[in-house]
């Protein structure tokens, strides 16, 4: 089948249960004693919406799935080559920590924020200019099988930060609203402030590592290719830059013991790094890595 | 009754949910808190700077932020394009503090060598402690010591002690923990441990950021990278490897549409006069030999020669083509017809024209205004040395011949752009970054987990005190933590049954 009929599926279920997501945040009033995003907090209808949330979610995830294969079928190479693939492969990464986070914690009120991420990845690619989503023979330097190892791993760790980011948000939201004393705010929905900090730092915890192999795998194919492992590309700068607040945001929480609103705000600058690792370096920054 | 709350109404879990912004016991103020003699007082205090955390933390925001600066100023420029870009005086500026080459300058070199500092002092500094506590687990301890953890858990159940003691063990057991069991004469003590190997995570992780520097340093002092050009069976001599570098051929292959889809070089290693080794050579494919790597780069058409040349001859006055000829670099051709021998000698490939040299040279290395010169031979004895022209046909007139002679076309010289590289340090840099993964993943993902049980009681029923705790990933902890307290429950509940 067709990629982008794949995709265009893709976008159309992300779309409904990010809404359908929003949907059951606003219908689902919490009880007193049923703490926020608790599975049994909520009427009967919202609980019916979640669900419905999460199997679009989960299909869409299937069809995003289905949607890379395609390309890859299609295109001959690893399904990730230019900017529209690797959105998708992004989208694909946030949706599927988003259905493990929901089938560990089943806290479903975080798919607003997370879910919207990942349908939000795939709206800005589908609105990119045509020539960049077709398939397009890889160049030179982009034949190795480095290309599956070290876009995969990287783009996995993006995922992980921008979950982590959502979260952030999240906590920096629910954490006004309990000092304001917002009682009937959507935000007092939100799952504790404890949890979401954990949640958000378990992504992070989970990113670095990827992003670290990003980096590594990285090297050592710049290593085949361009003979150097490190040439100080603004691509590699900057996944270095990254890579010091992360580590920094890891220090200061597992040993100076720093929580909540603190790491929160080191979350979100840490994702909108990432956001200017991912387009501003390709847009803005001349460089090796010029075509992603 | 809700088994969660069970737990948090019977053990004492002093957590306080909304207190999140109250900071953990920071583990650098532990221990180091003597006070010796003014020596060893400065010399801790020194320690315990360069071994902090903070310091860790600075360091890092430091070279984020001067790598940011690193981006946005274009790095080893020639000084007249910052001058122009960005006037004299900030010039003045960069040049001081090394922005122009600031990943190689003093101060961005000594914020490296201090995280290199920082992260081994704080080697220095925690692995005792932790090596004390991966051999010394603490597997004799006292009932008070388990009721004064902060996961601490009563529960009784009507089993022996002996048969609650064995079912606890092989529950641990089954979720990965290593048990140690010991009797005496108050109950049994359990000791069940996981994860211990975690605690080293860390340790590796910064031993790992020395190893990766000093191999980034050995290949900085003892490498280097070069670029350079080869003609197709040109050979050239590589110093660094005292052997030499023949380029065989030069091929590239291109997609449908005509983008170039890869190019190959076919090298040979000619050392102590004896060929060694031929290898074809691609992008993302090098040739290693001696240390010394040859990595295809770049490719192009050479400016001061070309393969082949397609000459016609036509009569002046007919216009009519009268032959029509292939020429191969400096190879003489006969045209018996014309009685005329044609050889192509020299080429230039954006000709120009020295006057008080009297000499033709070439403005560029672009094919701009290519020009074949051409060494004419006719029967009787004269010889001509035109030049021809590809862009003006006309431009070149030789009055003593009947014909002229246009350049039709050429097919030009390829010359393969290869890059030099040695570097020493790469293995050290590969083992160094395969530390940093394994240390990262063992401290992101393994924690030491430790369960204390005490079982006792008097034949028919019987008491368990549980304790446990974690160095890291307190909550996934306290969940874990949870089912096994459901568990042991569980179990004792089973008994009752019967």
């Amino acid at each position: 089948m067709n990629s982008f009929f794949l995709f265009d599926i893709t976008f159309w279920l992300y779309f409904i249960a990010a809404i359908l997501y929003i949907v059951y945040m606003v219908t689902n009033r919490v009880g007193e004693l049923v703490p926020a995003g608790h599975p049994d907090g909520g009427s009967l209808r919202s609980k019916a919406v979640g669900q419905i949330a999460t199997i679009l979610t989960a299909s869409g995830w299937v069809a995003n799935t289905f949607a890379l294969v395609a390309r890859a079928l299609e295109a001959k190479h690893a399904p990730y080559a230019n900017l529209f693939e690797s959105m998708m492969l992004m989208a694909w990464g946030i949706i599927i920590g988003y259905l493990i986070l929901e089938y560990i914690y089943k806290i479903k009120i975080i798919g607003v924020f997370v879910v919207s991420l990942g349908f939000l990845t795939i709206a800005i690619a589908s609105l990119l200019p045509f020539r960049y989503q077709t398939v397009e023979p890889l160049n030179p330097a982009l034949q190795s099988n480095w290309l599956l190892i070290h876009v995969l791993v990287t783009f996995l760790g993006y995922a992980a930060f921008a979950i982590a980011f959502g979260l952030s948000i999240m906590y920096l939201l629910k954490e006004r609203a309990e000092k304001k004393g917002l009682k009937y705010s959507f935000f007092m929905r939100f799952p504790d402030c404890i949890r979401l900090d954990e949640l958000s730092y378990k992504s992070i915890a989970f990113g670095f590592p990827f992003l670290t192999f990003g980096i590594i795998s990285g090297a050592i194919w710049a290593n085949y290719a361009w003979g150097g492992y490190w040439s100080w590309d603004p691509k590699e700068t900057w996944s270095l830059i990254v890579w010091f607040i992360y580590a920094a945001y890891l220090h200061a929480r597992m040993t100076r013991g720093w929580r909540g609103r603190r790491t929160a705000i080191f979350s979100v600058v840490g994702f909108i790094s990432v956001i200017f690792l991912y387009w501003g370096v390709s847009f803005i920054l001349p460089g090796l890595h010029a075509y992603a | 009754m809700n088994s969660q709350e069970d737990i948090v109404i019977e053990g004492k879990n002093n957590y306080a949910p909304n207190d999140i912004n109250r900071p953990v016991p920071s583990e650098d103020n532990a221990g180091n808190k003597k006070i010796g003699n003014g020596l060893s007082n400065i010399l801790s205090r020194l320690l315990d700077f360069f071994s902090s955390v903070l310091l860790a933390i600075s360091l890092f925001v430091l070279l984020a932020g001067a790598s940011i600066i690193g981006t946005i100023i274009q790095q080893g420029e020639d000084p007249s394009k910052y001058i122009r870009e960005y006037g004299e005086r900030t010039y003045w500026w960069f040049h001081l503090f090394g922005l122009t080459d600031l990943y190689h300058n003093w101060w961005f070199t000594s914020l490296l060598v201090l995280l290199c500092v920082n992260s081994l002092a704080c080697v220095y500094k925690r692995f005792p402690a932790t090596w004390r506590s991966i051999i010394n687990e603490k597997r004799d301890f006292s009932l008070k010591f388990v009721q004064n953890l902060k996961n601490h858990t009563q529960v009784t159940c009507n089993k022996s002690s002996a048969e609650t003691g064995r079912e606890i063990a092989s529950l641990l057991s089954h979720k990965r923990y290593k048990v140690t069991v010991k009797e005496s004469g108050d109950g049994i003590y359990l000791f069940a441990t996981k994860g211990v190997w975690g605690r080293v995570g860390a340790h590796l992780a910064h031993i790992s950021i020395m190893i990766i520097l000093l191999g980034a340093l050995i290949g900085g002092k003892l490498g280097y990278r070069n670029f350079g050009v080869i003609l197709e069976g040109e050979q050239v001599f590589i110093p660094e490897g005292k052997f030499f570098l023949r380029l065989d051929k030069f091929w590239i292959d291109y997609y449908e549409n005509g983008a170039v889809k890869d190019f190959y070089s076919k090298l040979t290693i000619i050392d102590n006069g004896k060929e060694v080794l031929t290898k074809d050579i691609q992008v993302n494919d090098p040739l290693a030999y001696k240390g010394i790597w040859f990595y295809q780069a770049s490719y192009g058409d050479a400016f001061d020669r070309i393969d082949r040349a397609r000459v016609a001859i036509k009569e002046k006055k007919t216009d009519k083509v009268v032959g029509d000829l292939v020429l191969d670099w400096q190879k003489e051709y006969k045209v018996p017809d014309l009685n005329m021998s044609l050889r192509m000698v020299s080429f230039v490939s954006d000709f120009a024209y020295n006057k008080e040299k009297s000499e033709v040279y070439t403005k560029s290395v672009e094919h701009n205004n290519p020009a074949v010169r051409v060494e004419i031979s006719n029967g009787d004895g004269s010889v001509f040395t035109p030049w021809l022209f590809y862009n003006y046909p006309d431009l070149y007139d030789m009055k003593e011949s009947k014909y002229k002679f246009e350049l039709l076309g050429y097919l030009p010289h390829k010359y393969t752009g290869l890059q030099v590289a040695k570097d020493p340090g790469v293995n050290i840099v590969w083992v160094g970054s395969g530390l940093l993964m394994s240390g990262l993943l063992l401290s992101l993902f393994v924690f030491h987990k430790r369960i204390w049980v005490k079982v006792h009681g008097d034949g028919a029923r019987a008491a368990i005190d549980i304790g446990g705790n974690t160095n890291k990933n307190h909550l996934d902890f306290e969940r874990e933590y949870g089912k096994l307290i459901n568990n042991i429950k569980e179990q004792s509940k089973e008994h009752k049954e019967k």
